[in-house]
């Protein structure tokens, strides 16, 4: 277990590394520098730009220069946002990109299972045809798609909810929804499988004929090895949630980490896309680190101290 | 019947009984059902699958207008028209035009051919670089797969959709530059698949057989490792095409796709979503086409994989 654990964690320090490295050469690849665009800049002011960010320095100082800030979590100045550091712009507007992404993720999981399960108990009848019909299309539908159409539906024409921001508990319905969609999808399925799997198996034919009650043998038999996979997936579900949250906040005007990331990329406001890449994708390497090791631990079967597949 | 013969005919058993007939191929094919090898009972899985042909049909149907729907049209898809701006869809512009008054049939097909080169290349070049590195991770084992392995791994923790939204910041938007994006972290996991299949088949009798008649390295991949992983190989690649093509519509939406006049449906549905509360067919078409692509790819590898593999059917 130690070795395991040690052996993943090695992996994301390196994985970051590798990302930071290549995050910061690719910025530097890029012909001319962030100012070049600005107008009527006196160019004493340029310069003092230029030696401000340090980019009068040979490139492996500024580094060797990038790699210490960020070991001190200094991720640098916004370029576009004046005033702001990037780590500031970061912990003020994750917590809505969290709370958003924490209820999205809630949401997926309890109705994905519940929704995959009642399709397994209903193998092929109409009621699971339907959920897999619906999953499937869920799994195809671009996120940006549905949520601009459940925008447009349910805040502008029958104006149920609000068209945009986060004020009020209901201002979450819409933005849940398009973010939670595909997962439920996801979960759905992958719940169905695996239950249908073992719902059929030997252990639980034994736990009817002892006369456990049909709800019992659910709960206590057939889901714990039919959630088996939905924990793997957790961190894939992350992932998208968080690559969602980028178009759905802009969508819904959330001033979230996702519409900064937005608003970086078409700004080319190279530090702060740096940044927040950065934090991605540490969030993402430390959901799937907590999976992996969550997964071995619930599943003996796995042997973590051998090297997985 | 023949009991009660034999106990009657006892110890008088006609001796032209036991002539030697001529058996005839016709016997032989009428005694059971027809024998079909691995290959024809694929097909026969897929062909009977409905979902799966409806959605092959489909594609095809979107593979045919793409190439030839715009120039069915008289107009071309660049030509701003300021006379004709967002007009609804009409006999002389079948799909309505944009804010610009260019033509939405042409460019909705000329979208298709952005979205479905980027889809199947981006596919394509994932299928060459992951078959290539997990079979050498799968065959050589050992030290090799190690180092490769922790390579992809480290590759992998790196979000998708982040990388691509990086590289295509820094090296422009063209179609090219998003599916070079796509494929840096793309291939892993077709190459995972590929490892997984090779390991578990290069330790079975008839690659040992194959070995010891003097097959050497390359023959035995060739011929015995890559045919008999091809089934999850060609899952995964159809399974990686709508994935491509909805990066590309992301990558676009952020407006990080390819550069007007040229269009793809990811870029016609951001220009689309400023006005199209009031002009609905400008996102309409892109999208639905978009979302219906997605769906019969995807359909059509959920019928491939159970045509390959019926006990795993989901």
């Amino acid at each position: 277990m130690f070795r395991y654990v040690l052996r993943k964690s090695v992996n994301i320090v390196l994985s970051l590394f590798v990302l930071a490295t290549a995050t910061f050469f690719l910025m530097k690849a890029i012909p001319g520098d962030p100012f070049m665009q600005e107008k009527n800049v006196p160019a004493a002011v340029r310069e003092n730009l230029i030696r401000y960010y340090g980019f009068d320095k040979p490139l492996w100082h500024q580094y060797l220069i990038y790699l210490k800030n960020l070991l001190q979590l200094d991720l640098g100045m916004s370029m576009r946002q004046q005033y702001q550091s990037v780590v500031d712009i970061i912990s003020r507007s994750f917590k809505y990109s969290m709370q958003l992404g924490l209820v999205a993720i809630v949401v997926s999981v309890v109705v994905g299972i519940a929704v995959g399960l009642i399709a397994a108990l209903y193998n092929r009848k109409l009621i699971d045809r339907l959920i897999m019909l619906f999953a499937t299309i869920g799994i195809a539908v671009p996120n940006f798609v549905l949520a601009t159409l459940a925008q447009y539906y349910f805040a502008n024409k029958l104006r149920w909810f609000h068209v945009a921001g986060l004020h009020g508990p209901m201002d979450y319905v819409l933005p849940t929804l398009a973010l939670s969609v595909l997962p439920i999808a996801f979960i759905a399925r992958l719940t169905r499988s695996t239950m249908i799997e073992v719902l059929s198996a030997d252990y639980i034919r034994t736990a009817k004929a002892k006369g456990l009650g049909s709800l019992t043998i659910l709960i206590r038999h057939a889901l714990r090895n039919g959630l088996l996979p939905v924990v793997s997936y957790v961190g894939p579900m992350t992932a998208n949630i968080i690559t969602g949250s980028v178009v759905v906040e802009s969508i819904f005007g959330i001033a979230g980490l996702g519409k900064f990331f937005t608003d970086s990329v078409s700004n080319r406001d190279y530090t702060l896309i740096m940044g927040i890449t950065l934090f991605y994708a540490a969030i993402l390497m430390f959901s799937r680190f907590i999976t992996d090791i969550a997964y071995a631990l619930i599943d003996p079967r796995i042997k973590i101290s051998k090297k997985g597949g | 019947m023949q009991t009660t013969n034999v106990e009657t005919n006892k110890g008088n058993i006609d001796p032209g009984k036991f002539a030697k007939l001529e058996k005839t191929p016709k016997d032989v094919v009428e005694s059971g059902s027809k024998s079909r090898s691995a290959g024809q009972e694929i097909l026969y899985r897929l062909y009977t699958n409905s979902w799966a042909m409806v959605s092959l049909g489909i594609l095809l149907v979107i593979v045919f207008f793409a190439i030839f729907g715009p120039s069915m049209s008289e107009h071309n898809f660049y030509s701003n028209n300021l006379d004709a701006q967002n007009l609804a869809p009409s006999g002389d512009y079948w799909f309505g035009t944009d804010s610009l008054g260019r033509d939405i049939w042409s460019r909705t097909w000329k979208g298709a051919q952005i979205s479905l080169t980027v889809g199947l290349v981006a596919a394509l070049a994932d299928l060459l670089i992951g078959v290539l590195m997990g079979g050498m991770m799968g065959y050589f084992g050992g030290k090799v797969d190690e180092i490769l392995n922790r390579f992809s791994e480290v590759l992998y923790a790196i979000p998708y959709l982040l990388v691509v939204i990086l590289v295509s910041v820094v090296l422009g938007s063209n179609m090219w530059t998003i599916i070079l994006a796509m494929t840096i972290t793309g291939w892993i996991n077709m190459s995972w698949i590929v490892r997984g299949q090779i390991m578990q088949l290069k330790n079975q009798e008839y690659v040992l057989a194959a070995r010891s008649m003097g097959a050497g390295g390359f023959h035995i991949v060739l011929r015995h490792l890559i045919p008999n992983s091809l089934g999850p190989i060609i899952v995964t690649l159809t399974l990686s095409v709508p994935s491509a093509i909805f990066a590309e519509a992301f990558l676009s939406f952020l407006g990080l796709g390819v550069q007007s006049p040229a269009a793809s449906w990811g870029v016609m549905i951001n220009d689309a979503m400023k006005t199209w509360k009031y002009f609905p067919w400008q996102l309409l078409f892109p999208a639905g086409l978009l979302t219906i692509t997605m769906l019969a790819f995807n359909i059509f590898g959920d019928g491939l994989r159970d045509a390959f593999d019926p006990k795993m059917k989901v």
